[in-house]
């Protein structure tokens, strides 16, 4: 199989990694942050399989975003964002008090889940993680949220 | 109504077969209206389509020998004739820019010299508390983004391949405390950067 342009990846993946970005990021900054996203991603080299292409886009957009907020401490409520698969009132979480008071791996895993929806296994593909790792995290997270 | 997962809505578009997120596209229109969001047709941009020349197989390999060139800068005394052909932009204290080039497979600091349609053009910055980039030349943005991580100098993920047209090209390096997008602030610091051309 040839080796994809980088056009064919750009019209493949970008509008994705861009609505990924913009789940948490405003769009300036999400658009900003989703060109470098595919930059690092085209760099890295072809790969075939969507499967593991876009695990690897969520996380490393996900990470950029995280970097991104925690330098400039945006304000954003989750609560604005659409997220299939979750009761939307989980998501009444402002970014600026993540993160402020989260790591970035509970944030990556916090934003993966409550965010962009995912389950603990789709969670655990995407970070590396055990299942059991990510719903331990999460069970961590709402608890000191809650106190 | 649950809905599945962004992750899975975007596998979906891209084809990875799941029967179940397939069937719930069928029946809720706001999964739907995301695959369809993100399957529609999109110009390609400039900032694209510059990188086309590039492979990125090499590029793991242009990385580690830019990091061998900068060890090389910190061991070997520079000419001042070298340094007034500026090879980096910037003063003492200031942000600086490296350019390296990338000529051959061989990766070098550009010390001031002509450079040659082919050669391939990437950008090292030191930064200073300025942290977003904007690269631009001639009217386009080559690329935007913030600087991240404490590399030193931080490489530009992206790199420029020289072109038979024109003398030179010139480059301009906006580095700022907001985002580009959000216009100049009054802390933003403009360099410029022109690199003449020669016959190989």
């Amino acid at each position: 199989m040839a080796d994809p342009t980088i056009d064919d990846l750009y019209l493949r993946y970008f509008p994705m990694i861009r609505a990924k970005c913009e789940r948490m990021l405003a769009p300036g900054e999400a658009e900003e942050v989703a060109q470098e996203t595919f930059l690092r991603f085209w760099q890295r080299g072809p790969t075939h399989s969507p499967r593991a292409a876009t695990a690897w886009l969520y996380r490393t957009s996900t990470r950029m975003a995280i970097d991104r907020l925690r330098r400039r401490r945006v304000l954003t409520d989750l609560s604005q964002v659409p997220a299939p698969g979750q009761n939307r009132a989980e998501a009444r979480i402002t970014l600026s008090e993540l993160v402020r008071d989260h790591t970035p791996e509970v944030l990556t895993i916090v934003c993966l889940c409550r965010v962009d929806g995912m389950n603990q296994i789709e969670a655990g593909e995407v970070t590396g993680r055990s299942e059991r790792t990510i719903r331990r995290i999460l069970s961590e997270f709402d608890q000191r949220r809650s106190a | 109504m649950n809905h599945p997962s962004f992750l899975a809505l975007d596998r979906h578009a891209l084809g990875v077969p799941d029967p179940d997120t397939a069937a719930h596209i069928e029946t809720c229109e706001v999964c739907a209206a995301h695959v369809r969001a993100v399957t529609e047709p999109v110009p390609v941009p400039d900032w694209v389509t510059a990188q086309q020349q590039h492979s990125p197989r090499h590029w793991g390999r242009w990385l580690a020998l830019a990091a061998a060139a900068l060890l090389a800068v910190g061991m070997f005394a520079i000419p001042e004739s070298a340094t007034q052909s500026t090879p980096y932009m910037g003063t003492k204290g200031a942000p600086e820019v490296i350019v390296y080039l990338q000529r051959d497979d061989e990766v070098s600091v550009w010390s001031g010299s002509a450079i040659r349609p082919g050669d391939q053009v990437r950008l090292g910055i030191r930064p200073t508390t300025l942290r977003f980039v904007t690269i631009r030349s001639q009217g386009q943005t080559l690329y935007a983004g913030e600087i991240s991580g404490d590399s030193d100098p931080w490489l530009v993920p992206a790199s420029w391949q020289v072109d038979d047209q024109g003398h030179s090209e010139s480059l301009t390096v906006i580095l700022d405390d907001v985002p580009g997008h959000a216009g100049p602030s009054p802390a933003a610091v403009e360099l410029h950067l022109t690199l003449e051309k020669g016959t190989p």
